[in-house]
């Protein structure tokens, strides 16, 4: 359960960081934010990061293991944010609220559901 | 090297050494990815190309029939290894040793058992998924020490290249993300950038781990010193054994079958099971391993499914029973490897994908497809970055004309060649003489043609070609798979027969991508209003836009 919330998490975090560089805040809003917001974004998506790896070293796995699978989640993460900052950039921010809301709920069902 | 002499920055020195260190030994670095990637799903491959045990289904009685099974084939055995089915694995595997074999797996003997019924099955004779794995470190068609001093030496030169790429990519952080579609070389240039920085950690980790298995080869001149150049002894002590010593298990068994004691009935296996299920709920038992069967020393260890710890050498859990009475015994403790042991073990195994962990799995077999992406866009980039130079000269030279058709020959005709081997393995006779090696030269046939064919055909052409063929072949094989003894794709869905069904469903999701990136092409191909006539040999320049960067999957 943990590597699913892990892997959800790592999309808005990368959502996250793109959104504190100038080129993709004019792709997703059309127009360059404030020094401030970037700022914001950008530890937005760090703590979003760091929470991702909390979750992966929680997974059950070795720790190799989990760094490892940490990786290849970012990898592919950091893919469909490209991916969708080049043919969709309207709804990234759609699909990390999603996937944020996924985790959450993912979270929450796995503290509470037992 | 500039030629006008002047002295040249770090960056333009480096980007002239990951040009070229890409190009001459990118070739064969993309066949190594390629082949590789499909290795993590050897045992999937291995399954799916023997169909004769598709039809062997798991039941709750698996366990005992397997071991009645081989009581009656091998009763006078030093030891039973029984491998049960799983996710990755239909049928039962066993392999036993008589007393005085050889050693190591020339003393082996194996036999594939229907987990349903117990029979032996007798599949067909191929090399399976064992050829493309072999292939991806050690080639093939020559002395196995020269395949792997050859994809040593590419390994060195790929770390070379990601280590001279980073340094060349200027905007590494701002163009983290960036990937502008239809922009010609930009395209590609980004496409290769995405692939080889998102997953740079992933290449690292693969080429060093990859260099790290090659190590004691590429570099033995530690091991002669300390151990004055006996490998094997060095082998032995960096697994934790005693110097000397054949692996104690080997040596035990041998010497309980010199007593020659009375023979003993093994206990039933079915009480064992049930203990063990309920020590791993979740995966299971994966292996049975019986010492010294039908004596009064037996001993019948059962391991757990996927056990394998990511660290090599490391055991995973085991429960070990009296085999006579059935009851539990202490197991010995398991090694405690040292840090460094378990660092570099750690990184070997990753490169193996030595778990069980199915997700994990996939995640590594898609980077592994990011990789061989990020390989190809590498090669066709070199083409497409020189097509201004060709368009001011009015022809191609022959170097480019060349480069092109080895990326065809490489790239497309790659995935023809292994669809081709797959084709190969259901439509040989089951009767021929040799047959895994009459597929195996079917591939390289199949190869051979392609590179002829992207010789005699047109750049685009030839693309558009074999990416047609190679999804038009990939799209058939469920197909092909059900129609010549294989079980059809829904059922074996439906009977959870995960081995097989994954393999259709990768071969349908590789004819997406073949197809995907043929349609690019051919589209783009439609947006040239006029095709460009060029000069030289009856070459047409392509217009450089992206075919989409997913396309060598």
């Amino acid at each position: 359960m943990s590597a699913w919330i892990a892997g959800a998490l790592a999309l808005p975090a990368f959502t996250a960081l793109s959104l504190a560089m100038e080129r993709h805040q004019e792709q997703v809003f059309g127009r360059a934010l404030v020094l401030r917001a970037s700022v914001i974004w950008r530890l937005a998506g760090i703590a979003l990061l760091s929470l991702s790896l909390a979750c992966c070293l929680a997974a059950g796995w070795s720790g190799a293991v989990a760094v490892t699978a940490w990786l290849g989640m970012l990898s592919f993460a950091a893919l469909l944010t490209g991916w969708m900052l080049s043919y969709m950039p309207r709804h990234l921010l759609r699909a990390a609220c999603a996937a944020l809301a996924l985790a959450a709920l993912a979270f929450i069902s796995r503290t509470y559901g037992q | 090297m500039r030629p006008d002499g002047k002295p040249e920055g770090l960056r333009q020195s480096m980007s002239w050494l990951h040009t070229w260190c890409g190009l001459l030994l990118g070739w064969l670095l993309y066949a190594v990815f390629f082949t590789g990637t499909l290795s993590y799903f050897l045992d999937e491959i291995n399954d799916w190309m023997r169909p004769e045990l598709h039809r062997s289904i798991p039941g709750p009685q698996t366990a005992a029939l397997a071991m009645a099974a081989m009581q009656k084939i091998a009763p006078d055995a030093t030891t039973w290894t029984i491998n049960l089915p799983g996710e990755r694995q239909t049928a039962v595997e066993a392999s036993w040793r008589k007393p005085g074999a050889a050693a190591g797996r020339a003393g082996t003997q194996r036999v594939h058992l229907d987990a349903g019924t117990g029979e032996v099955i007798e599949p067909r004779e191929t090399r399976g998924g064992s050829f493309l794995y072999r292939f991806h470190f050690e080639l093939h068609a020559m002395p196995r020490i020269w395949g792997r001093w050859i994809v040593g030496i590419a390994t060195m030169f790929m770390f070379v290249a990601i280590i001279t790429g980073v340094i060349t990519h200027k905007k590494i952080f701002k163009e983290f993300f960036t990937f502008r579609p239809r922009k010609g070389q930009r395209s590609w240039l980004d496409a290769h950038n995405a692939t080889a920085v998102l997953a740079l950690p992933f290449h690292v980790v693969i080429t060093f781990s990859g260099l790290l298995l090659f190590m004691s080869m590429l570099m033995p001149w530690g091991v002669k010193a300390v151990y004055d150049g006996d490998m094997q002894r060095y082998f032995a002590e960096s697994r934790g054994r005693a110097a000397g010593g054949a692996g104690e298990r080997e040596g035990a068994g041998r010497a309980g079958r010199a007593q020659a004691a009375e023979p003993a009935a093994l206990a039933s296996i079915a009480p064992m099971m049930e203990i063990a299920q309920a020590h791993w709920p979740e995966r299971g038992v994966g292996s049975i391993v019986v010492q010294r069967p039908g004596t009064p020393q037996a001993s019948i260890e059962l391991r757990e499914q996927g056990a394998r710890s990511v660290v090599r050498g490391a055991a995973g859990e085991r429960l070990l029973f009296d085999g006579v009475t059935g009851e539990p015994r202490n197991a010995p403790e398991a090694r405690v490897p040292s840090t460094a042991q378990a660092v570099s073990g750690a990184m070997m195994g990753i490169h193996l994908g030595r778990f069980a962990d199915p997700g994990l799995r996939w995640l590594l077999f898609l980077s592994g497809v990011v990789g061989t992406v990020m390989a190809g866009s590498g090669l066709v980039l070199w083409v497409v970055k020189r097509l201004p130079e060709r368009r001011k000269l009015g022809r191609t030279p022959h170097g480019h004309r060349l480069v092109e058709v080895l990326n065809i020959g490489a790239i497309a005709g790659l995935s023809v060649a292994t669809a081709a081997y797959f084709w190969a393995n259901r439509l040989l006779p089951v009767d021929v003489a040799q047959r895994a090696d009459v597929e195996i030269r079917c591939f390289f046939i199949v190869w051979g043609l392609c590179l002829a064919h992207g010789l005699s055909r047109t750049h685009r052409r030839a693309w558009l070609e074999q990416l047609w063929l190679a999804a038009v072949a990939f799209a058939a094989l469920p197909l092909l798979n059900a129609a010549t003894g294989g079980i059809a794709l829904p059922a074996a869905m439906l009977q959870g027969q995960w081995s097989v069904a994954g393999f259709d469903l990768v071969a349908l999701a590789f004819a997406v991508l073949h197809g995907f990136a043929a349609w690019k092409l051919g589209a783009s191909a439609g947006l040239a209003a006029a095709p460009r006539p060029a000069g030289g040999a009856g070459v047409r320049i392509p217009r450089p836009v992206a075919q989409s960067a997913e396309k060598q999957a």
